[in-house]
């Protein structure tokens, strides 16, 4: 039904109404002929029979009158011969006109003609005889006799002449009846016909309109509806009927266009505003593209046309026309279009954005993917040189010193002009000033701005304009980025260049790291491969992962046949068979602890070393890594050490003993009174002995707490029994010395070593009582919390000079290097005090005030109830 | 008091006898050695055995044992003379149950009470 276009549809319609009544009406126009031929014959039919009858009659009248006048011999009989025969002769040839055409009433008209002839000559000889009364009446009568024969031939002609036309009359009502019906059945059928045609023409002609009417409708709607979309967007959007008249104008286009919709609603767009071109220019509605697409239904496209204001004032568009079709026919346009001038703008703006991601994109790949730090700067140069359209770029590298810059990559638009390893002062030519100032600069080199230095190659090889960035990784200059190039920069050269300057810098960064990293694996390997401690790393399986040389030795192994190997085949059999056991083990006991373990040769030899065990992760999982260091020679050695400390103590001390037995007999005058001057020296003799025996212990019992040999009993100790002890000790050498010591007690308890204790606190209250004068006192106290036990020892000595607090708990020093000659001390005795609250994991001090005396302390922990504390017992545990 | 002494050092049972004759007025008997010592003491009954720890061949530990197990010295208090050389000595010592441990080198004059309050308890 659509297929055919409505102007087909109606003149269809028209030819086929125009065929139908022409048909009709020739159809008609021969039945009429028909019918008025077959009309004429009839009445010609008719005229013969009233011709023959009038005939017929003048015949009878020529007869009649002759009998007359042949009776009457009146010749005023005759007078109705006379008319007949003068109107016989016309009536004659009338019949024999009638009768043409048809053969049978011709010959028939000819035969009464001949009769009617010899029947009026007849009736003149008759009359003629008459008259000249050669005949009587009889003869007279029998020469009518003659007549009567003729008149019976006459009339039998005429009879058959009645006949034939009756024939024909009576045939043709027939005829004629049937025609008619044809003629009228064909008059009806050519004016229905017609009329129905007519009417399938206004129906098509209706729909037509009311589709149109429609689809206007629609369209309008869809373009309210686009026109709302494209005014948020900006875009212009007007529809033009068939014609090209509007129908439609967006908000948008309004605006554009300086129109409202209402002004210029019916009138053609091509005229109002697309009829000139940029130049001023007329275009005719022929040419015009826009209208094209009204005829030829193909979308246009245009980004080169300008539309003109109300104003008469032209702006820049990019349009689009578009037909508008209803059932595949083309109903109008609709033509969006855009002010390209804002469009131009933000195409250049995307094209550089693009050009400057595809800049970032290239920078990032060199960084990523080239090998060496100068081949990535390299690359990075010559995307500079390819998306910056740089004549020359360069990328310098900050020297260690921070004095020079190092030229690392550099590309050139054509030939190089200085070579790949120039070097440059920070603070001098452009791109020192850069680094100096960590400043970017932008630089018009035809502003007469340009240096003397670089004046005259920029000059000679046409560069106009330098464009320079720092380099900067955390707030430290790495390097400058350059870029002198032939045609003027401008601030987005510098936003490029800052685009990649971080990325470039970390990069440099990254690299120099990576470097470092490199020497730093360097040196590290070389310290693992050198160091004289086993190191061997396992995975959570147990499997080794790595050995080092020391740890080959150690074990006996080479190191490709202990990777991948259970770690049990280090492990002496006695262990066990379960390696992970055996991790977990050690995990526990070992980790981030020195401990002592015994280990398997390959010769199978067992031996003992000392671990500590460490755990890292790696990608592969996580690692623990050994630290082994075989003790079974300094295990021998320490045996020996013991043996000798052992040793040089019971000799010193046997020939000591002698002497100091000797000695004290000696003076205890036992054995004979001595000489004052000889007791004197002898005195003398046995103080010094008895100080060297002091110093042989306390080396001793340092040696000791230094090995971590010595034995610590820790047990619930009063602090009222601890000053007891002490009072004990030094009760006689405090009235010797003419000091009163005061006791101030606690209640507290404390988790200790009591003997120890009691031994730093005797040497506290000797030193202060040393150092009291005569009649002065010491005051011994203690506090404590739920936390800490302080035992404090005060005195009103000389005081300890600040420079010395510290120092005074180190071996052999005392505030006057005679005060070990003069007061006896070994001055070890603060040390050993030191290493008891160590082990005790207290703390031990002084506080002092020079010239007003000293107060010494020690704090370890309180026993808060009866239970033993913890930490003193993992202190223990650690150090056994 | 009958004391005997027992160490390897002839010096250090001279000046401990003076000590203990002289000063203390005490009977002093000597040995060289652990195994002298057991015999010593069994022959002259000492009230009381000074015995140095470390001595060549049988060491004042075994000598301790062996005098325990003669009958004759099985109940006499022994006292030990030790140079304190290692702390863990004087431990050992005492769990032998030694009735004291004196240490080398001692005051010649102050030795006698010592050893006289050792033996006494006090």
């Amino acid at each position: 039904m659509n297929r055919w276009p409505l102007k087909v549809k109606v003149a269809a319609g028209f030819a086929v109404a125009f065929l139908g009544l022409a048909g009709a009406v020739g159809i008609a126009w021969r039945s009429m002929n028909r019918l008025l031929r077959a009309s004429q014959e009839t009445a010609r039919e008719q005229e013969i029979l009233a011709e023959v009858r009038t005939t017929l009659s003048l015949l009878q009248d020529v007869d009649l009158g002759v009998r007359a006048f042949v009776l009457t011999g009146e010749e005023s009989s005759l007078k109705p011969y006379r008319s007949a025969v003068l109107r016989l002769d016309g009536q004659l040839h009338k019949v024999s006109w009638l009768a043409s055409g048809n053969r049978r009433q011709e010959s028939l008209a000819e035969e009464l003609r001949g009769e009617a002839a010899a029947s009026v000559a007849w009736a003149e000889r008759t009359i003629s005889a008459r008259r000249e009364r050669r005949l009587d009446a009889a003869r007279a009568a029998a020469a009518l006799g003659d007549n009567v024969s003729r008149m019976e031939r006459i009339r039998r002609t005429l009879a058959r002449m009645e006949e034939e036309s009756n024939h024909h009359l009576f045939a043709r009502p027939e005829e004629t009846g049937s025609e008619l019906t044809h003629t009228l059945i064909i008059g009806l059928v050519g004016a229905l016909l017609p009329f129905g045609m007519l009417v399938a023409v206004y129906w098509a002609i209706n729909r037509e309109a009311r589709s149109r009417t429609r689809a206007a409708e629609s369209l309008r709607n869809q373009l309210s509806f686009t026109g709302a979309i494209t005014d948020s967007l900006g875009e212009g959007v007007y529809a033009m009927d068939r014609e090209g008249r509007l129908t439609f104008l967006n908000r948008a286009a309004q605006e554009m266009l300086g129109w409202s919709e209402a002004e210029l609603l019916g009138r053609n767009m091509h005229d109002t505003v697309h009829f000139q071109r940029e130049d001023g220019t007329r275009t005719t509605s022929e040419d015009c593209p826009i209208l094209a697409v009204l005829r030829t239904g193909a979308r246009f496209h245009s980004d080169d046309d300008v539309f003109t204001r109300r104003d008469g004032t032209t702006f820049p568009v990019e349009f689009v026309s578009t037909p508008f079709l209803v059932d595949g026919r083309i109903v109008g346009a609709v033509v969006a279009f855009q002010h390209i001038a804002e469009r131009k703008k933000t195409e250049a703006e995307l094209v550089e954005r693009a050009h400057q991601a595809l800049f970032g994109a290239e920078v990032g790949a060199a960084l990523t993917k080239a090998g060496t730090l100068p081949e990535a700067l390299g690359e990075c140069a010559v995307a500079m040189v390819r998306r910056l359209d740089a004549a020359m770029a360069s990328i310098w590298i900050l020297s260690k010193d921070e004095k020079i810059l190092e030229l690392r990559g550099s590309a050139w638009a054509r030939r190089p002009l200085f070579g790949p390893d120039a070097r440059v002062p920070v603070g001098e030519f452009r791109v020192g000033e850069i680094a100096r100032d960590r400043r970017p600069a932008l630089v018009d080199l035809t502003a007469g701005q340009e240096r003397e230095d670089d004046k005259d190659w920029a000059r000679r090889e046409g560069m106009v304009a330098f464009a320079g960035y720092p380099l900067i990784v955390r707030e430290r200059l790495v390097g400058v980025v350059a870029m002198f190039a032939r045609r003027p920069l401008t601030e987005a050269a510098l936003a490029a260049l800052a685009s990649v300057a971080d990325e470039i810098a970390l990069g440099i960064d990254r690299a120099r790291a990576a470097e470092e990293l490199a020497a730093s694996e360097s040196r590290n390997r070389s310290v693992v491969d050198n160091m004289l401690e086993g190191l061997l790393s396992v995975d959570e399986k147990t499997v080794v992962r790595s050995v080092n040389p020391a740890a080959e030795q150690i074990f006996g192994y080479r190191a490709e046949e202990l990777v991948g190997r259970p770690l049990s085949v280090l492990v002496p059999e006695s262990v066990g068979p379960n390696p992970l056991a055996f991790l977990a083990e050690a995990k526990r006991r070992a980790l981030g602890k020195i401990t002592r373990w015994e280990g398997r040769r390959k010769s199978g030899e067992v031996f003992p070393f000392e671990l500590a065990l460490f755990e890292f992760r790696t990608p592969e999982g996580r690692r623990f890594g050994g630290s082994i260091r075989d003790i079974s020679e300094s295990r021998e050695v320490e045996r020996l050490k013991k043996e000798f400390v052992s040793t040089v103590s019971h000799e010193l001390r046997t020939p000591l003993t002698s002497i100091r037995g000797s000695l004290g007999l000696l003076a205890g005058g036992v054995l004979g009174k001595l000489e004052p001057e000889a007791s004197e020296v002898v005195a003398v003799a046995e103080r010094n002995v008895v100080r060297l025996v002091r110093l042989i212990n306390d080396i001793l019992d340092l040696e000791r707490y230094d090995s971590g040999r010595i034995e610590m009993r820790f047990e619930r100790w009063a602090v009222a029994s601890i000053f007891q002890r002490t009072l004990e000790a030094v009760r006689a050498f405090a009235d010797q010395e003419g000091v009163e010591v005061q006791w101030t007690g606690t209640s507290a308890e404390v988790w200790a070593d009591g003997e120890r204790l009691v031994q730093v606190l005797v040497n506290f209250v000797s030193n202060a009582v040393k150092f009291s004068s005569r009649g002065s006192a010491v005051r011994v106290s203690a506090s404590a919390d739920e936390s800490w036990t302080e035992v404090r020892v005060a005195d009103l000595g000389r005081g300890i000079p600040p420079t010395f607090r510290e120092a005074i708990f180190e071996r052999f020093r005392q505030v006057e290097a005679s005060d070990g000659r003069l007061r006896g001390g070994s001055g070890l005795g603060l040390a050993i005090c030191k290493a008891i609250l160590e082990q005790h994991g207290g703390s031990i001090g002084v506080d002092s005030e020079e010239g007003k005396g000293s107060v010494f302390w020690f704090r370890v922990r309180t026993l808060r109830n009866a239970l033993e504390p913890e930490a003193p017992k993992a202190e223990l545990a650690a150090r056994v | 008091m009958k004391v005997l002494i027992v160490d390897d050092e002839d010096d250090i049972r001279r000046i401990a006898g003076l000590s203990l004759s002289v000063v203390g007025g005490m009977q002093v008997c000597e040995a060289s050695s652990g195994a002298a010592a057991v015999e010593s003491a069994r022959r002259e009954a000492p009230d009381v055995i000074l015995l140095d720890m470390m001595m060549p061949g049988m060491d004042g530990a075994a000598a301790y044992r062996a005098l325990r197990e003669q009958p004759e010295t099985a109940a006499t208090p022994i006292v030990f003379l030790t140079a304190k050389t290692v702390s863990s000595e004087e431990a050992s010592v005492r769990a032998l149950g030694a009735r004291g441990v004196l240490v080398k080198p001692f005051d010649p004059m102050t030795l006698p009470r010592l050893v006289r309050e050792l033996v006494n308890g006090s």
